[in-house]
């Protein structure tokens, strides 16, 4: 345990004023970060000589609903140099409109791999990255509508599937390339 | 890469081709769109989600236990890593410990684990090369393993074996003898094996040279396991980060520098000599403990022995409220990973204070890795793309889940 | 025929009132063949040749069942090919989602008369474990399908023994209709 209180003064160094609140749960280090400032808290994070988080293990968002603010984004990074993890969090606020998605700013060329793991998070959960390159859905079919993981969203979708809802046979080349 | 435009296709430059979702060499249900100029490959993007099952969401309709028959299902080759994995993560959120023989037999199913899904690995990726033999062999060696998961499971692959807080029940007494009976045939195999490939001019000129990504990008990639141990990173997180007492055991990281497919198939082989002799060591430590010792006793979190059902109101009680209500875990959130067959898979569990997760989000390591197959495959002929797919060692149940 | 490009699938309703399709008649448009009909079921059984459509856990049984302890080849089964062009049993062996769905129906179109389907597992039969948003609760609401194996997966024997179930339908004359439509109302009515 010792070690992980280090740990955690080390990534509260080197976050430095961007740090919110930081706390150990469950074996792991939690930071709380502004939305706003995630793409810097990641950089610091990164390029910080003492924690050297080059690897970013996953990306996701939890919906609390109806606690306010509604959603967490939550990026899990990992160190192949000190094997060390930390679990950065953002707290994100629903917009309380349909239409509107709640935003954040994206972290894909920081991480190449946030690319995919945004676009997922886009897809079932409904979030907004500012600056992806390509933010459209990968798990779901283009035409789907709604945002399954969302609390609100039936597990077996009788909302989604009406009787009478179309869906477009095999994607022709020209519409569905994503070139 | 210019942006692909209809003029290109009239004047005959660029292709478009469709490696649709039913293809033999995509390994399940992925559709890759090839921009060709040629046979040249110069631009190429994933489109995965026909096998998305929406397991997230069904996660949190189940109670913990109930989850447990999900996973097997999502990285359908290594059922066993992804029950592992699961139990691992619900453990750290509940903070209890798993009795010393439970773990042993947890090591134990988990490099069987891998084996089976390295064998059938090398078999689709030979076949798809065009070594059809080595898939023949492989999966008749495999066969013995499913053995042994039924031995042990009761069923040949969705086992629902490993529980919240050790393994359902106590390993067969045949089954000492039969794993060590494969384990110590095991090497002949791959040896086998390697004789068919690893020298074979035809193998090493469709494989060396190609699929390269450099560390860097690699690294940020997200890319862990096989791939990028053959990149010349020495990472496991058997040894970075032990769990279920990988401490105790004794094994070699394999590591390559190349970063190419044939890099990555070295890797990997080696990789089943170290299982093989993992699970002997495995096999020892549980000769060492008290029989019967599978489950960790707790009046909330796990269930009742079966003979004291009957003979306590108490335990029935908790016995009638686990296997229908399930337990109520302790509010917050736990992340816990294991070094799968395909890299890092890990489950990350949010716990409001119910019997049912908040979210469980899955880590899965092919939908990582899938994610870097255009940086490896942009410049190659189209040839090389089914040696690239079969080298990330991709299951499409664990992209789409 | 309409053109595939333009046709639509509705999903159909999640109440289960599908007709029952009892009608095991050859119907209007097909050729029937007396004296040598026996023969030509006969071949037609002993050599059928599967497509590779594997979609998930099943299809792994699916190659088990190929391969050397059960030996699907002395069925004469052991011919999969990749073309739906060449293939006259299309093994929907795993769990299908709304995304998969409209390519299932597209190689099943593809396939030349005649031809079967067997739904091989229970999502493929009924939704299986996942009844969830993304998975068709059936596939036979996509395709007709003949032989239904439960299982999860089947073992290979048990996919064995459908198959051999299906050869004997085929053989009584009692496969379905090559222009039947599936059981789900695929044309929104």
């Amino acid at each position: 345990m010792t070690d992980l209180h280090d740990h955690m003064a080390l990534v509260k160094s080197t976050l430095g004023n961007l740090a919110g609140e930081l706390l150990i749960e469950n074996g792991a280090v939690l930071a709380y970060v502004e939305p706003a400032s995630i793409r810097d808290a990641l950089e610091r994070l990164q390029e910080g000589s003492d924690t050297l988080m080059d690897v970013m293990s996953f990306m996701t968002a939890v919906d609390y609903q109806p606690r306010e603010p509604r959603f967490e984004v939550v990026y899990e990074l990992f160190s192949t140099a000190t094997h060390q993890r930390v679990r950065v969090k953002c707290r994100l606020e629903d917009t309380g409109r349909e239409d509107v998605l709640p935003e954040i700013d994206t972290v894909s060329d920081i991480f190449l791999t946030a690319n995919w793991h945004e676009r997922e998070c886009f897809d079932l959960m409904g979030i907004h990255f500012r600056g992806h390159p390509d933010l459209r859905r990968i798990l779901l079919p283009e035409q789907w509508d709604g945002h399954p993981l969302r609390k609100e969203y039936p597990y077996d979708g009788k909302r989604a599937w009406k009787p009478g809802t179309t869906v477009v046979t095999s994607a022709r080349m020209e519409g569905d390339l994503g070139l | 890469m210019s942006k692909f435009t209809v003029e290109d296709q009239v004047v005959g430059k660029r292709m478009v081709l469709n490696m649709g979702p039913q293809h033999p060499s995509t390994h399940g249900v992925l559709r890759l769109v090839l921009e060709l100029d040629g046979e040249r490959v110069v631009k190429c993007v994933p489109h995965i989600g026909y096998l998305h099952t929406g397991i997230e969401k069904l996660s949190e309709e189940h109670n913990y236990t109930q989850n447990i028959t999900h996973y097997p299902r999502m990285d359908y080759l290594s059922p066993m890593n992804n029950e592992l994995a699961y139990c691992l993560a619900v453990e750290k959120l509940i903070g209890l410990e798993v009795p010393a023989r439970a773990s042993y037999i947890r090591v134990a199913m988990h490099e069987i684990t891998r084996c089976m899904s390295h064998l059938f690995w090398i078999g689709s990726h030979a076949m798809d090369i065009g070594a059809a033999t080595v898939f023949l062999y492989a999966v008749q060696e495999r066969e013995m393993l499913l053995d042994l998961y039924e031995m042990v499971g009761g069923q040949r692959m969705m086992t629902n074996y490993i529980r919240i807080g050790g393994v359902r029940e106590d390993v067969p007494e045949e089954f000492d003898e039969h794993a060590r009976k494969w384990a110590l045939g095991f090497p002949k195999l791959v040896d086998m094996i390697q004789g068919l490939l690893t020298k074979n001019p035809i193998w090493t000129n469709r494989t060396q040279g190609i699929g390269y990504i450099d560390r860097e990008t690699c690294v940020s990639y997200g890319l862990m396991g096989p791939l990028l141990r053959a990149v010349g990173v020495s990472q496991d997180l058997r040894k970075d980060i032990p769990y279920c007492r990988y401490e105790e055991f004794d094994f070699e990281v394999p590591m390559r520098e190349e970063g190419d497919i044939f890099a990555r198939y070295e890797v990997r082989l080696i990789e089943m000599y170290e299982a093989a002799k993992l699970v002997l060591q495995a096999l020892d430590r549980i000769k060492e403990t008290a029989p019967g010792d599978t489950m960790w006793e707790s009046d909330h979190f796990a269930p009742p022995k079966h003979s004291e059902v009957y003979a306590d109101i108490e335990r029935n009680i908790h016995h009638f409220k686990y296997w229908t209500e399930g337990f109520k875990s302790p509010r917050g959130e736990a992340y816990a990973s294991v070094e799968s067959s395909k890299g890092e898979l890990g489950f990350y569990v949010v716990s409001d204070g119910g019997p049912k997760p908040l979210r469980v989000k899955i880590r899965g390591p092919s939908f990582v890795n899938l994610a870097a197959l255009p940086a490896m495959i942009e410049g190659h002929l189209i040839a090389d793309v089914a040696a690239a797919i079969g080298s990330i060692d991709i299951v499409l149940g664990e992209v789409d889940r | 025929m309409s053109d595939p490009a333009k046709r639509m699938i509705n999903a159909p309703s999640m109440d289960d009132n599908r007709p029952y399709i009892n009608d095991w008649s050859p119907g209007e448009g097909a050729f029937l063949l007396t004296q040598l009909d026996w023969l030509l079921r006969l071949a037609q059984t002993n050599s059928i040749w599967p497509l590779t459509a594997g979609l998930a856990c099943c299809a792994i049984e699916m190659m088990c069942s190929a391969s050397a302890r059960f030996d699907q080849a002395r069925f004469g089964m052991e011919v999969y090919r990749a073309t739906p062009r060449q293939a006259d049993l299309l093994i929907v062996s795993g769990r299908l989602s709304w995304k998969m769905a409209p390519i299932v129906r597209e190689l099943w179109e593809e396939m030349p008369h005649p031809k079967w389907v067997v739904s091989m597992g229970a999502c493929a039969s009924c939704g299986g474990v996942f009844q969830t948003y993304s998975i068709v609760p059936g596939v036979d609401a996509i395709v007709p399908v003949d032989v239904y194996i439960p299982g999860c997966p089947p073992r290979p024997e048990a996919l064995q023994d459908g198959l051999i179930k299906l050869q004997n339908k085929i053989r009584s004359g009692q496969a379905k209709n090559p222009f039947a439509e599936p059981a789900g109302r695929m044309d929104g009515t």
